[in-house]
């Protein structure tokens, strides 16, 4: 368990229709303590390929490690937190709490108190956040419980799927500042799917671009002056880079 | 008041009542959620096409409304997975299918009792039902209990039941067959077309009001048990069919519930 990166990616291929794959021929390496984002257009294959990291989709081609274990024989996936797509949509005509959804995703005798996890993510009324039901929290909240779970195991993979959709900018900025401390504290490795490329310019260090192909993969400041940002989005994109919105062209 | 409980066939039809009253809205809840709410209607519509077609091949074993349902919820889950449908997608071309062998069954003969079937009869349950209702019972409060964080995860997210160590393929295949044989049973008391008011109605109104989900799954039990139980109750005085009798209950139930909802009470 001590060999290897985080996540490595050999040749990878998966379709969901015959002959039109999400994901063609992606290879890449993830070191462990990196934080790596992913971005690209929806349907790009962003989600497919952490869904693929969770061993949840099987590549029809192609080799997937985790911490240098062929994922087919990867049991201990206590290492793995996993926040996935479209949270507020999961939990519809559900009277789930917080402290059950927590409890549920916890492996015994591992995972964190639930308490100190929430506190963790930066509640500071754990007492009273724990009680409430998963469908009346705001946005903002409801990500916080979303962090919460992914991380109440100590992962040392965290993999996080548009984790700050729906928030405004200083959201984001809160929401990257307490991950940075976990990743400091924890060294977890982690890798962040989105597709709002402004959100994520001023904390990115890493960048994979991916639509269906992984398209580019280095820093963010050689992407946003490159024109790749065009051939990935077409013409749509428009990036926050120092303050100034700017527009890849 | 105690006059029904001195005829056997009112003794069978209550502890079916009884049985369907735990076993339906405990798996309805968990379908809710999962946006299968239509699930019970479609796999019944199957039921209903293995009675029309035992009664045309003249086959008295019991074996196959019992093993159709199953098949039918295996199927739909299977094939929204294959064909990437959506649940309504799925659950509509499944009930129509059964709807039509059913109506192919009958129009070739099959002679069933239309009105016992399709509205529910305190004459259909026999003692080899309450078997697999108790059977189904048992286990469907057993799991639910025993693997409770499982379950949630399985309907919240499969990847999340996944990472937890779940086989995800076992539970999709648990879930047809608990949901498959509470329906079977449920079926012959509630009837085909009003059997998925009993696996939808008690978790929508308990979900509203509750604040946890071990309340909701304790609260959604008791509107169908006593909705159920009181239906079949009734239907032996006024004589009208003991499903449409509880749907009626049930109905009220939820008003009340909503009222609750409005008013901002939660258990």
């Amino acid at each position: 368990m001590d060999k290897g990166p985080a996540v490595e990616l050999d040749g990878v291929t998966f379709s969901y229709v015959r002959g039109s794959p999400i994901l063609r021929d992606v290879s890449l390496k993830i070191e462990r303590g990196e934080l790596l984002f992913v971005i690209g257009p929806n349907g790009g294959g962003k989600s497919t390929l952490l869904k693929i990291f969770v061993g949840a989709l099987k590549p029809e081609k192609g080799v997937v490690k985790l911490f240098g274990v062929d994922i087919r024989r990867f049991r201990d996936w206590w290492m793995v937190g996993y926040l996935p797509q479209n949270a507020a949509t999961l939990f519809e005509r559900m009277a789930l709490s917080v402290e059950e959804l927590l409890s549920a995703v916890r492996v015994k005798g591992r995972g964190m108190g639930l308490e100190d996890v929430v506190r963790l993510v930066g509640v500071d009324e754990p007492g009273e956040l724990l009680p409430k039901r998963v469908v009346d929290l705001s946005s903002g909240l409801l990500q916080k419980v979303m962090l919460a779970m992914s991380l109440v195991n100590r992962p040392r993979l965290l993999l996080l799927d548009e984790p700050t959709v729906y928030m405004d900018q200083r959201g984001v900025g809160t929401f990257m500042q307490v991950l940075r401390r976990i990743m400091n504290e924890w060294e977890v490795t982690t890798v962040i799917a989105t597709h709002d490329v402004s959100a994520i310019s001023t904390f990115a260090t890493r960048v994979l671009c991916i639509n269906r192909e992984a398209l580019y993969d280095g820093s963010i400041e050689e992407l946003l002056t490159s024109e790749q940002l065009c051939d990935i989005y077409g013409f749509h994109v428009y990036a926050l880079r120092h303050g100034h919105v700017w527009s890849g062209q | 008041m105690i006059e029904p409980f001195q005829q056997p066939f009112m003794l069978r039809a209550f502890a079916a009542a009884v049985l369907s009253g735990i076993t339906l809205p405990l798996v309805g809840s968990f379908l809710v959620p999962k946006k299968l709410s239509l699930l019970g209607d479609a796999s019944s519509h199957f039921t209903f096409a293995a009675l029309a077609v035992a009664a045309l091949a003249g086959l008295g074993f019991i074996m196959l409304p019992y093993a159709i349902p199953i098949l039918a919820v295996y199927g739909i889950l299977k094939t929204m997975k294959i064909l990437k449908l959506s649940g309504d997608q799925a659950l509509a071309i499944y009930l129509t299918l059964g709807a039509a062998t059913a109506s192919v069954a009958l129009s070739l003969g099959a002679r069933i009792n239309l009105n016992a079937v399709l509205f529910g009869s305190l004459l259909l349950v026999q003692p080899e039902d309450l078997v697999a209702s108790l059977g189904v019972a048992a286990f469907v409060v057993g799991f639910t209990a025993a693997r409770f964080g499982s379950a949630v995860l399985y309907v919240v997210n499969e990847e999340l039941a996944r990472l937890k160590g779940v086989k995800t393929g076992l539970y999709e295949l648990l879930f047809a067959v608990f949901a498959g044989l509470s329906i079977a049973v449920g079926v012959k008391i509630a009837g085909v077309l009003l059997v998925t008011a009993l696996l939808v109605i008690p978790p929508t109104a308990s979900s509203a009001i509750a604040t946890s989900m071990k309340k909701s799954l304790a609260l959604a039990v008791a509107v169908g048990l006593s909705s159920l139980t009181a239906g079949t109750y009734a239907s032996y005085y006024v004589g009208l069919a003991p499903g449409a009798l509880t749907v009626i209950i049930l109905l009220a139930l939820l008003i009340a519930v909503a009222a609750m909802d409005r008013a901002g009470l939660r258990i």
